[in-house]
Parts: C-alpha cells; structure tokens; sequence
C-alpha cells in the first residue's frame, strides 16, 4: 500500500481517481484505462476490470508476471522465425502475440520503445538483430529508463542503424549521440554541439560483431571528455548516467508517455506532475504509469476518445475484443497497409502518429477491415460470443454497442442499429460492421 | 501447437479483399476536392528487377564489338527493330516500337552513376535514394516528393501497386504510403452503402479529431466508389495482354480515371537477373514490358487522360557487355531507361553506347540518374528537384518543351 503514497503539492494532478458519482467506475471509465493501458478489451477483461476497480485493475497491468500458453507457445517461436532472415514472418508473429496476451500493458509498452527508439531494418537488414532489441524492449518495457537506455545503446541493431560501427576514436560519428541526445533523452535545446561531440567521443569503440555487442578497445578513445559541465575519461555508460541525470530528461519522458496514455497535447500541470514522479521514483516507468493509470487527470472526460489510435491498436483490439482468430500475415498485411508497418519505422522520430495514420486511403483499408472482421474466412464467431456471454436476443446489438463503444453511440447510429432485423447473430454482424466503421472507434 | 500453427500459417487476404459493389452514395465535398486536382500530372514509375540487358533492349546493332562480346546473346541486325542508324529495339519490343514510331517514347541511353555498385540491394538503394551512399539517406527520392504533398485526411501522395514490401524510394518521413497489392484493397465490400450513411450522419458534440475522421472517411467512401466506376467503364475501353505487369497498369489506369488523388504511382516487374541461359527469359519478359507499356499508354488516351500521365522505367543496373559461359551476362553498370507519353521529347536522348571505352568491361554511363529525375521533378511534377535530391542536377532534354 505504501506504492500508493501520499501525493505532495508536486504531484497535485496526479491525485488518485476515487470513483464518485460524478465520475462512476463505469463501462466508459473502465473501457478507457483498458484501452490506453493495452488494447480494446474482451468482454471477459472489461467485467474483471469492472468488479476489481481502477486500483486493483491498473496493479495487476503492470505486475502481471507470466503470460499465457498460447502465448508462451507463439513465443518460442520467434526465434526460429529469425533465422529465416525475411522480417515479414516477426511482423505477424509480433501482432499476433499482441491479440494473445495477458499482459496488454507490456504488450504495449514494448510498441512504444519501438516507436520511441524508432530503428528500422530496411537499413539493419537483420531479423534476428531486429527480434533481439524487440526483447529488450519487452524485457525492460516497465522497468527504469536508464536501464533501458543503456541496454539500447548497446543494442545491436541500434549499434548498425545510428552507425556506432563507424564510431572510432579520432573518427567519431555522432549520429547515435546526436540522436540519444535530441530523440531519445532530452530534446532540442538541453545539450551543446559539444556536448554531442565528447559524448560520440565516449561511445567510440561500442560496436557490435556478429549480433553480439562487442566492445573494441582498440577503437575507444579513453581520454578525458566534458558533458554537461562533468570531466572524466567517461564511456558509453558514463554519458547514458549523465544524461538521466539531466533535469530535461524527467520532461522529456513525461511528454512521450502522456502523448501515449492521455492524449496528443497534454497540459503543462500534467507534465511537470509526471515528470516530477518519475524523479522521484528514479526513472522507473512502472511505478510512474501505476500513479498515471489510476489518477483523477487521466479519467478527465477530455480525454475520452482524444487519441487517434494507430493501425496496430486498431487491430489488435478489433482481434481482442471479438476473441477472433485472425492469421498473422493477414494482420501484418493489414497493419502495413494502413500505414504501420512494423520493424520499419520512416525515420528515426518514429510514426508521426494521430492525425497522420488518417488519410483517405488507409481509412479505407480500416473500412475494409471492418467488414472483414464479421464476414468471410477469417471472421469473428460471434454465435461464440452468444453462447460464452448467455447474450439475449433482444439485448445482442446492445452487447456489441458496449463491447466497442462502451454504449455511448451515437444517436442516429444507435436507431439505426435498434432497427436491424435478422437472426441474433445476423444482426450482430450488421452492428459490428457499422460499429468497428464508425468515426467514434477509430480514436480511443 | 496445432490452434497456433493454423493461425500462423493460414493464408487468405480475406480481412482486406472483400470487394464487391458499392451501392450509390456520393459525398459532393470529397468528390469536388478531387475534380479540382485533376489538372495535375502523375508521374508512374515501373521499377525493372534484377538488372536488365540494356544491350539487348537498345541494340547497337550496327556496332561490330557488341556481336563480338555476345557470341551466342547478340541480336542479328536484320532482326532489330531500328530506332537510327545505330540504335534498335529488341525484336520482342513491338509495342514500344508503335509508341516510339508515334512520338510517345523517349529512349534516354547509357544512364548510370559514377563508381557503378555491383550489388542488386546496394545500387538499387543508390537509385531509390538517389544517393551514392545511401546508407546516409533514411528516406527515397519519391518519399521526399510525398513529404512535400501530403496533408493529413487528403488523398495518399504516392502509391505502391505491387506484391512485396515498399520499395525505399517511397520511403517518406511524414506519411504512410499504402502499399497494396491490387486495387480489391481499395473497393467497399458488399452493403457499404449502410456503412457510408451511418459514417455520414451527423454527430452532436463531436471533437474536431472525430469530424477530422469522419470526413476523412466520407471522402474514402466517395474514392472506392469512383474506382468502382471507373473498373466499370473500363470493361469496353482497354484491353491488356493477360501478364501481371498489364494487371497493375490497368489498375493504376482506373485508379487515374477515378481521381483517387495520388501523383506517384509505383510498380515493378522481375526477373531480368539473366545470368544463365538469357535468351529464354529476356525476351518475353521485354514483351511483357513493351506490350503492358503499350496497352496502358492505349488506356490512358481512350480514357482521355493521357496528357496527365508520365511514365518512366528503370533497372537497378545494366549487364555486363560480354556474354558469360552459360549463356548469360552478369552484373553491369549504365543502361538505358524508357520515359514515354505524349509529353515526352520522342527520339533518343544519351547516343550510343560506347563500346570502344569500356569502364572494367561495362557500358560508361553519360547521364547521370539524377539528372533523369532532376528534370521529371522540375518539368513534370513542377517541384524544386535541388531540394528533393540535395544538389543540382543538369536537366535531360527528356521532355517536350512547354509553351
């Protein structure tokens, strides 16, 4: 009980969310922490959550220990599926992981790394490089940051993508501290040039040979350097500790994650409250979404629906919420077609995100995707739902509208859709269509 | 094991081609928004995977070194479709003998760049990139064309027709290029039209990133519904020869008659790494080019859109000019590349290949790639080519000067 500490003035707008009759936890409460913690939630998911509360619910996010079987077993495989070298078969393997798991919020979590250190293997060209730093990710997805960044800065992909193979004493390249520095860590503004300078002088020699980082002696330059006002004959592990401890990287991190669990321009209070718990806890990302996840900020009805949510959140909760089984490729095509396609991030910034996953031609690839998902091959059983859920005939269309759209529908939708005629799972099918279409489910 | 492994291996497109018929709806914004772009130009690139002959697609059969390189590979002179004196198609190449006879075809001779990469994976990126060390570059010369279009909720700046991944010359820094293997990806399924009213009807109290969806989603109902016309009324105009490459042009063609909005299109054809036995594969395949190149170009003008539409080819590399031992030719350098359409400035640009100078047993290239692209960018697409490829290029006198 004492990780759900006391909050000072510093961390006011991270006041813990006490559920009230003005702010119920209802389906749209619990439907919201799901979603921004993980992916759209099975019915199943949605009712623990409901009877367990929001404290309850966001502890067992972010302890949740082992996975399931299913997704164990899809697991092993990944390995096996890298030695082909083609990236295609992770790209599938890697979403369909993401349908299965019980652990939505590491799930997600290990997106967000690949997205904020955004390395693409059009250029690594390495599958297996390319699944081990995915690892890494899920590995330290919760855990503190600078950790994080040390295990990336010795990441072998990373090492091939920001050329730390080039990066040789007397002949330093600067584009992973460049990078570390302005895209990783602490944005334009809270370094020098120098600063880049000395700090690709301390990464010399950090290489990678084989797929195995590999520290070349020969290659580092061991004289003394200055970063951010420090000397000494530092080292890679010397500039990720120097650069944590930059007041700008607390900020830096908060803005990242609040983009991603709240919504695209978060209020300053907000940011300075996280940023302030995340000093506090050192950097650790866990103990910081346990107090984001069940704040009184994050339940503001303004954030309700304010993100645009991406191809792979679409997907992936289209799978999960229907309890579908969709084939990996079929999700890997449909993710790259609408825009995201996984291990290629466009440049190093990651996905743009919001806005830019919308355009007329990946909004109809998600339509597409709609129709698909209660028609054809691969379609959703929903007599399933019928039968697991004892749903009612004359209250199935309303399941659905809770399922996807926590009941609030709009209005001319919602006559249109109480007007379906049909057998139960006829008229399911024709409210899905509609539903998982609409404008309302393509943000969460 | 077995759940798993059916769900991993189990094929199908089902989730994305679902296309049938769109019933009538049509959102007169979106389709306006369209119909005031139409003026502008499209440029359709054809990417030729694996390296093609450039010696024996562009003959100089008059050029006694070339039959005694190609002992078994040459080309009887008789048998060449002659452009000039010096320079013929390949006898496979009928099609794009019509268009170059008909003013519609630019041949641009001996393109390539200095210090030629032998390398398919290595000179492709340098041709994508536009770059000579494309490891620097995160992003492809058409990408950065995309960067300068795009706008979020408008049309798709480019687009990939093709089967495989995104080629790196759509690479973009700030938008999603679909990539799709044929248009099916792009129809509405059956009873969209219910989809389309209730995306459509009015919502109270909606935020401006759901109306930014919502229109978003009305002009896409409008676009598929434009295609679905246009696949229609193509029924009684074109007719394609039954290859692949025919397919995607085709559809590319629809997709320009439906406004869909892109100004890059984008598809390949494969096999020209002839290495063994080339006489079998090479000239089918130059006819499957010419004749899908034909076809379009009859397309494009039956549909009255022919003056919007450029196209240019080109292969990662030519071969080498001496024929190997298995009846083949391996890795080469400069080669040459096709522009045509009406715009384009018929006749033979970059002369003859310079067989008496060879470069480590490979054509000398004499115009740079970049200057290929830096005019199409300038006098086609009507952008700052400097900025887009980081330097200025001469300009090829690839296309008709414009009053």
């Amino acid at each position: 009980m004492s990780r759900w500490h006391d909050q000072g003035d510093a961390v006011d707008a991270l006041k813990a969310y006490r559920p009230s009759s003005a702010r119920p936890w209802d389906r749209p409460a619990a439907g919201h922490l799901l979603r921004r913690a993980g992916f759209a939630p099975s019915e199943s998911e949605l009712r623990a959550a409901l009877a367990d509360g929001p404290r309850a619910t966001v502890d067992r996010l972010i302890d949740a220990g082992g996975d399931c079987a299913r997704h164990d077993e899809l697991d092993a495989l990944g390995e096996t599926l890298a030695t082909r070298g083609d990236i295609q078969p992770l790209r599938g393997w890697w979403l369909l992981r993401m349908c299965h798991t019980n652990r939505p919020l590491h799930a997600r979590m290990a997106l967000f790394w690949h997205n904020h250190f955004a390395t693409s293997n059009v250029k690594v060209a390495d599958a297996a490089m390319m699944l081990r730093q995915l690892r890494t990710f899920e590995q330290r997805a919760l855990g503190r940051f600078e950790e994080l960044l040390l295990a990336v800065s010795r990441d072998p992909a990373m090492i091939v993508w920001l050329d730390g193979v080039r990066n040789v004493k007397g002949r330093p390249n600067e584009n992973y501290a460049r990078e570390l520095f302005e895209l990783f860590a602490l944005g334009v503004g809270h370094y020098s040039e120098a600063d880049i300078r000395e700090a690709a002088r301390a990464f010399t020699g950090w290489h990678q040979r084989g797929g195995e980082f590999y520290f070349s002696s020969l290659d580092h330059d061991a004289g003394p350097k200055t970063l951010f006002g420090h000397s000494g004959p530092f080292d890679g592990g010397d500039v990720v500790r120097l650069t944590v401890e930059q007041p700008a990287c607390a900020r830096f991190l908060a803005v990242k994650l609040l983009r991603e669990f709240v919504g695209p321009e978060p209020p300053a209070e907000l940011i300075e409250a996280v940023a302030g718990r995340l000093r506090e806890t050192r950097l650790h990302v866990g103990e910081t979404l346990r107090s984001l996840l069940a704040s009184e900020a994050l339940f503001d009805p303004r954030w309700y629906r304010a993100r645009i949510k991406s191809p792979v959140e679409y997907l992936v909760g289209v799978v999960r919420s229907l309890e579908m089984k969709a084939p990996a490729n079929v999700l890997a095509d449909a993710a790259s077609q609408m825009g995201q396609r996984l291990f290629e991030p466009p440049s190093v910034k990651g996905w743009d995100g919001h806005r830019a996953w919308i355009n007329s031609a990946t909004m109809l690839i998600r339509l597409n995707a709609a129709v698909a998902a209660v028609e054809g091959k691969t379609a959703a059983d929903v007599g399933a739902l019928v039968g697991k859920y004892e749903l009612r005939d004359d209250d199935a269309v309303a399941f659905c509208e809770r399922l996807t759209l926590d009941g609030r529908v709009p209005e001319a939708l919602h006559e249109r859709l109480a007007a379906l005629s049909g057998g139960v799972e006829s008229r399911m099918k024709q409210a899905l269509r509609l539903l998982l279409g609409s404008p309302e489910y393509q943000l969460a | 094991m077995s759940i798993t492994r059916r769900e991993f291996i189990a094929g199908g497109t089902s989730l994305l081609a679902s296309g049938l018929t769109l019933p009538a709806f049509l959102n007169r914004t979106a389709v306006a928004a369209a119909r005031a772009k139409a003026g502008e130009r499209i440029l359709v690139v054809v990417q030729l995977t694996g390296g093609n002959d450039g010696l024996n697609t562009v003959i100089p059969c008059r050029d006694d070194e070339y039959h005694k390189a190609r002992p078994t590979l040459a080309v009887p002179k008789d048998r060449v479709l002659r452009l000039d004196d010096d320079l013929g198609l390949h006898p496979d190449m009928t099609g794009l003998k019509k268009l170059f006879d008909a003013g519609r075809l630019c041949v641009v001779n001996n393109v390539g760049y200095p210090n030629p990469d032998r390398s398919h994976f290595r000179s492709m990126d340098i041709w994508h990139t536009a770059a000579l060390q494309p490891e620097e570059a995160r992003d492809g010369w058409l990408g950065r064309v995309v960067d300068r279009q795009a706008r979020p909720g408008g049309p798709p700046p480019a687009l990939h027709l093709d089967e495989g991944s995104l080629p790196l010359a759509l690479h973009s820094r700030t938008q999603p290029v679909p990539s799709i293997p044929s248009l099916e990806a792009f129809r509405l399924s059956a009873r969209a039209g219910e989809l389309e009213q209730a995306i459509a009807a009015g919502r109270s109290g909606a935020s401006d990133d759901l109306l930014f969806v919502q229109r978003t989603a009305i002009a896409s109902c409008a676009n598929a519904r434009r295609i679905e016309q246009a696949a229609a009324d193509e029924t009684r105009q074109a007719s394609y020869p039954p290859t692949r490459l025919a397919g995607r042009l085709k559809q590319i063609a629809q997709l320009i008659g439906a406004d869909l909005g892109p100004r890059i299109y984008y598809t390949s054809i494969g096999g020209f790494d002839t290495h063994a036995q080339q006489a079998l594969a090479h000239g089918p395949l130059l006819k499957d080019l010419s004749d899908a190149l034909a076809a379009f170009d009859a397309d494009l003008q039956a549909r009255g859109l022919a003056d919007r539409v450029l196209l240019m080819t080109f292969s990662e590399f030519g071969r080498r000019v001496k024929e190997n031992g298995s009846r083949g030719t391996d890795h080469g350098a400069a080669a040459p590349l096709f522009v045509a359409g009406p715009a384009c400035r018929a006749g033979i640009v970059g002369g003859r290949p310079d067989l008496d100078h060879l470069q480590d047993g490979d054509v000398p290239h004499r115009i740079d790639f970049r200057s290929v692209y830096a005019t199409i960018l300038t006098d086609w697409l009507e952008l700052k080519a400097d900025e887009i490829l980081g330097k200025r290029y001469d300009q090829v006198s690839l296309l008709k000067t414009r009053s």
